[in-house]
């Protein structure tokens, strides 16, 4: 892959992502209390769109804990009853998130969303492989177009756009390829010490913090 | 050990440039797995609490895997090692860039080029 970066004053960087297609679309997942149609798209992992009207929870940051706990309930429900595979790699097997879709705050972006992976962790940016992973989506109902760019929101409020690069298939299924463009802002340089005599040198549980 | 810290509009990236084990392998599969079984505990002593949290990403820098390739990249987050994550390889270019960690030969005038080898994610 490559990764093309601007100059350090401006700083943005410009990935290709790999061909996005759609695997299956309104598939119905039990979840307690309600049944909810998520449509299934590859993008480099495999992720699980879920409306976040339909699965009664409102994409913002007040929610997170909701986000999380109907994230992963979607992630293990679909990988429970689905066999989820990429068709040029059985390797590549299973949903790796949930991605919740809404209507933007911001009137210059097309669609915000909040990726909740299988684990339960949140990225509250608009997310690079979830940003072609919608566009294979939108595409797919047709509600693309002609556009060639795509503009993301993500939790945080933070803007990915997607651009369309190229159309091609995977096996017999139609894909796009988008590039996206982000900046990555530094916040420091660490240095870390693991001292082996610490009990828990490799870290606390995960399931103490989320 | 020694990073670079970055976010991309949401959660933050560690790109480790430093002070872990160099991954084994051919490929980056056989890198990440050769990482996940020799080395996890730098995974979990970096990604974890009390250093990092449920939402922590990180990236490694690896030998690269193909010849037209600067470098391998390895990612890494409370889970493990997932094959691919879009933050990680702009962090990872953008350090990459700003601290010098590959030479290309670009003039940097019109943005710098860089070729990272990854999982096979087709």
């Amino acid at each position: 892959m490559t990764a093309q970066v601007g100059s350090p004053a401006a700083g943005h960087a410009r990935v290709r992502g790999v061909p996005a297609f759609v695997h299956a679309a309104g598939v119905p997942v039990a979840l307690p209390g309600r049944t909810v149609p998520v449509d299934i798209a590859f993008s480099g992992e495999f992720y699980a769109l879920v409306d976040g009207e339909s699965a009664g929870v409102p994409i913002d940051d007040a929610h997170l804990p909701e986000l999380r706990r109907i994230g992963r309930a979607v992630c293990a429900a679909v990988n429970h009853a689905n066999t989820v595979v990429h068709p040029a790699d059985r390797t590549i097997e299973g949903v790796a998130g949930a991605l919740f879709t809404g209507p933007p705050r911001d009137e210059a972006a097309h669609l915000r969303s909040a990726l909740v992976t299988a684990q339960g962790a949140v990225d509250c940016s608009p997310g690079g492989s979830a940003t072609a992973a919608v566009m294979a989506v939108l595409d797919a109902m047709g509600l693309l177009g002609d556009a060639v760019s795509f503009t993301h929101e993500g939790l945080s409020g933070a803007h990915l756009t997607g651009w369309l690069s190229s159309r091609t298939v995977v096996e017999d299924r139609p894909a796009l390829v988008v590039d996206v463009e982000a900046k990555a802002w530094p916040t420091g340089e660490e240095t870390w010490i693991l001292d082996h005599d610490d009990p828990f040198h490799q870290g606390l549980l995960r399931s103490a913090f989320s | 050990m020694k990073s670079f810290e970055y976010h991309v509009g949401g959660q933050p990236v560690r790109v480790i440039v430093e002070g872990v084990p160099s991954p084994q392998g051919r490929t980056q599969a056989q890198k990440a797995a050769w990482f996940a079984r020799h080395a996890d505990r730098y995974r979990r002593g970096l990604v974890l609490a009390p250093r990092g949290h449920m939402d922590m990403s990180a990236v490694l820098l690896t030998e690269p895997s193909s010849p037209g390739a600067h470098a391998g990249l390895v990612f890494l987050d409370v889970a493990g090692c997932p094959r691919f994550a879009l933050p990680g390889v702009i962090a990872a270019a953008t350090a990459a860039v700003e601290h010098g960690l590959i030479s290309t030969g670009d003039d940097g005038e019109h943005g710098t080029r860089l070729t990272f080898d990854t999982r096979r994610v087709w």
